[in-house]
This record gives structure tokens, sequence and C-alpha cells, in this order.
């Protein structure tokens, strides 16, 4: 009965379902035994997650799709391995970080896809005073977004990592330590690193051309 | 805290992530240096345009598309034929991770094989040279020459020439290293190392010819001066109380 309660309850959004975890833990011990059913509604309930982390790590949709699906299979041949004092987030997103590695090593495709985008960056950068009356707010959020994403290519895989887990997910660092399987203090470093890389590229590319300021 | 120090905190000072201590410090230099400030006023936009790293909107049929795929692989693992799980199995050790474990356990061994190999061969020639080298030596001291106060022993029964040891036994073996005190205060000063022979028959010199067939005890101490050389012979019968008892030193 209660487990039918618990696969009714797919519109809760995840930050709820975060703070439920008993009823993930259900879940967890149906989808363990075999419960095909119960590890699809874990799935939708990290879905989003899993897919967002994966395009911002991989930056393309394709391998994020490729990404996902290997995390959520990794999820479920290891689900009896998961501890239930253990944050299932934490432990997906530790997944989600491995898959988008071992991805990135072998296709070798994103730092192309990368590079390509950080030349778009830097050209659209150019035409930012153009856009400076009568801006379209839109488009220059859009380009916006392409400077951060061009500034994110040029960092080391670890220094992404850090800097995606901690600034752009809001994980305590600590926690981003635990997932990257590192220390406190070598995560710190590489999120310092990263942010001083992404003030200089901003420097570059949009500031010091006289682009918008937000 | 002078600006260095603070452009090198600024990045954690802006993420909160620098201890309460640290981050007062920083906030207190902020507020007197504007060069400073303004700099961590770009960090922070900097971590407001990091904030618009967003992926694009997912279509919820790229999500069922995502999911459906992972259900049809979970299914098809589970019906697998155990023919499969056998060939896994198989092919485990094959697996690079493996191999490479196999291949370092491999090389320690065969390195520690060598090691072991290599140092008992060695050790065994240089043991050897070491005794052989040894025995010439006191072949040497042994062989009466030039000016050396040698004793002169009986030769053998068959007649040999008197002074010459009759015989040495094949491996002169060092029984002992003692400290030869030459110095009235008794400072230790020469080692002196000393040598058991076995000598055959002797005769002649001895003052008691009946011992002439008894074994004698040769003792041989040199001195650090290649001068001075002690030896002393012992005949068991000699003294009647103790056959150990040394009866006659050169």
């Amino acid at each position: 009965m209660l487990s039918e309660i618990a696969l009714n309850r797919n519109d809760l959004p995840v930050n709820v379902l975060s703070e439920n975890q008993t009823w993930l833990q259900l879940l967890i011990k149906r989808a363990v035994s075999g419960d095909t059913t119960a590890f699809e509604q874990i799935m939708i309930h990290s879905q989003q997650r899993v897919m967002t982390l994966s395009w911002r790590m991989l930056g393309n949709e394709a391998d994020a799709r490729d990404a996902s699906q290997e995390v959520f299979l990794r999820v479920y041949k290891y689900l009896g391995r998961f501890k239930q004092d253990q944050d299932f987030f934490a432990w997906v997103y530790q997944i989600t970080v491995n898959v988008c590695r071992d991805i990135a090593k072998k296709r070798q495709r994103h730092t192309e896809r990368f590079a390509s985008l950080d030349t778009t960056v830097e050209e659209s950068a150019f035409e930012v005073p153009a856009l400076q009356e009568g801006a379209d707010e839109a488009l220059i959020a859009a380009q916006q977004r392409e400077l951060i994403a061009g500034a994110m290519a040029t960092l080391p895989e670890k220094e992404r990592a850090a800097i995606l887990l901690r600034d752009i997910e809001g994980l305590p660092t600590d926690e981003v330590a635990r997932i990257l399987r590192s220390s406190s203090t070598t995560v710190r470093s590489q999120i310092s690193s990263a942010r001083k890389k992404i003030k200089i590229h901003c420097e570059r590319h949009l500031w010091k051309k006289g682009g918008t300021r937000s | 805290m002078n600006c260095k120090n603070v452009e090198e905190l600024l990045p954690l000072y802006v993420g909160r992530d620098l201890e309460e201590k640290s981050a007062a410090m920083v906030a207190s230099h902020l507020q007197s240096c504007g060069h400073c400030a303004h700099s961590a006023q770009e960090y922070g936009e900097a971590n407001q345009l990091l904030q618009l790293f967003e992926p694009p909107q997912f279509s919820e049929a790229t999500y069922t598309a995502v999911r459906s795929r992972v259900l049809r692989e979970i299914e098809r693992e589970s019906h697998k034929p155990q023919t499969i799980f056998a060939l896994e199995f198989l092919r485990r050790p094959f697996q690079p991770r493996f191999m490479w474990a196999v291949s370092t356990a491999l090389l320690l061994a065969v390195s520690l094989f060598a090691y072991y190999f290599i140092a008992n061969h060695t050790n065994g020639p240089q043991e050897r040279a070491d005794a052989e080298s040894r025995h010439d030596k006191l072949k040497d001291l042994a062989a009466p020459s030039g000016n050396d106060p040698k004793p002169v022993l009986p030769g053998k029964k068959n007649g040999e020439t008197p002074g010459a040891i009759a015989k040495i036994s094949h491996k002169p073996r060092f029984q002992q290293t003692a400290w030869h005190s030459r110095r009235a205060g008794g400072t230790p000063a020469v080692p002196v190392r000393t040598a058991q022979y076995s000598t055959t028959e002797s005769k002649g010199t001895a003052p008691n010819t009946s011992l002439t067939s008894e074994k004698t005890l040769r003792l041989e101490m040199q001195t650090s001066d290649s001068n001075i050389r002690i030896i002393w012979f012992s005949h068991p019968a000699t003294n009647e109380g103790s056959p150990n008892e040394s009866s006659k030193g050169i």
C-alpha cells in the first residue's frame, strides 16, 4: 500500500524528494530487489540533475544523453552498494562525474566542440557594443551564456567539475571533495583557480571590450 | 594584510569559502582599498555570469528516450543467458585493469627472485675468495722466510726439511680477534688475529722425543707490526696436568 502511494508521487519536485529520504529509501529498496518500476521512479526524479550536470561537463546534448543513460545503468547495477545513510543525489553526482570523465576521455570530442563554441563567443563578444543601444536582452543573455560556456571550456576537467558542483549546484566544499574523491584543501584550490580563470576570461572577452556588465 | 595577499584570497572570499578570521581581514582591507574592492566586485559579477551556464531545456521526449533505453538495457541484461555470463566471467581476466594488476605482480615477483638469486650468487664466490685470500696470507705467515723469527718445526717423518710446517689444515679457521695491548696504560692498540693449525707428527725440537708422534697445536698471532709475530705450540702431553696448557712460546 505504501509502495503504491509512493509510486503516485511522481509530481513531487526534486528538492522535496531530497528531504523525504524515507520515501526515496523505499524506492531504492524496491529497485534493489529488482522492481524496475521503482527504479523508473528514481530515474524520473533524478534525470534532470543528471542530464544538466552531464551537459555542463560535456558541453552538448548528445553526449549528455549518452552519459545519463550510462549513469542510470551504473546506478541500477551498484544500487545494492548504496548505503542508506548516504546522500543519494551526492552518490548519483559522483557516478555522473565519473561517467562524464570516462566519456570525455573516450571521445575527446567535447574539447573541439567547446573550442568551436569559444570561437563563437569571441566573435560575438566583438559585436556586443553594437548591441548596446536598443539591445535585445534575450540576445545579450544568450551571448553571456556563450561567454561563460567558453570560460568553462578553458578550465581543466577537475577544476570544471569542482566549480560546477560548488558554485552552480551549490554543494558544500566537503561534499564536493567527497564526490570528487579529493581533499577539501585541493577542492578549495581548484575552485579558487577556476574563479580566477573565469574572471580573467570575462575581462578579456566582455568587460574590457565595452560589453555589458550585469 | 596587503593587496597581494588579498588578491590571492579574493576568489575564496567571494564564494564564502574562507574561514571567519581570514574573511574578516579581507573585508577590512576591502573597505580601505578601492583597487581590491573593484576586483572583488568583478569576481562577484563573474560568479553571477556563471549562474547563466544553463543547458537548453531538454524535452520530455529526451528524458523518456533515456529512460526507455535504460530500462530496455536492464531487461536485456536480466534475460541474458547463463552462457553469456560464463563468457563474461572468462573474459574478465583479459580486461585491461586485471591484466595490469597481473603484469605488475609478475614483474615484482621476477624482480624479487632475480634480486635474491644475484645476491646469493655474488656472496658465495666472494666469501670463497675471501677465505682463499686469508688462507694464502696465513700460508705466507707460516712459511719460513728471511729474518722472520719463525719457529723451526721438525719436519715430517719422511725427512723433510725441519722448519717447514708439515701440514696446514686446508681451511684455517679464525677463532677470535683479540686486542693486544702494547702500552703500559693498557690501551687497546693493536688487533691480533689468532689462528689454529693442526700439524702432523713433529719431532726434533721437542724436548720429549716420545711426543713426536703426538699432534701439535700451533697458535699464531700476527700483530700489526709485521716483524712481530707470536706463535704458540702446544703438546697435549707436555704438561702432565692439563693437555690444553701451552708448552712453548716463541
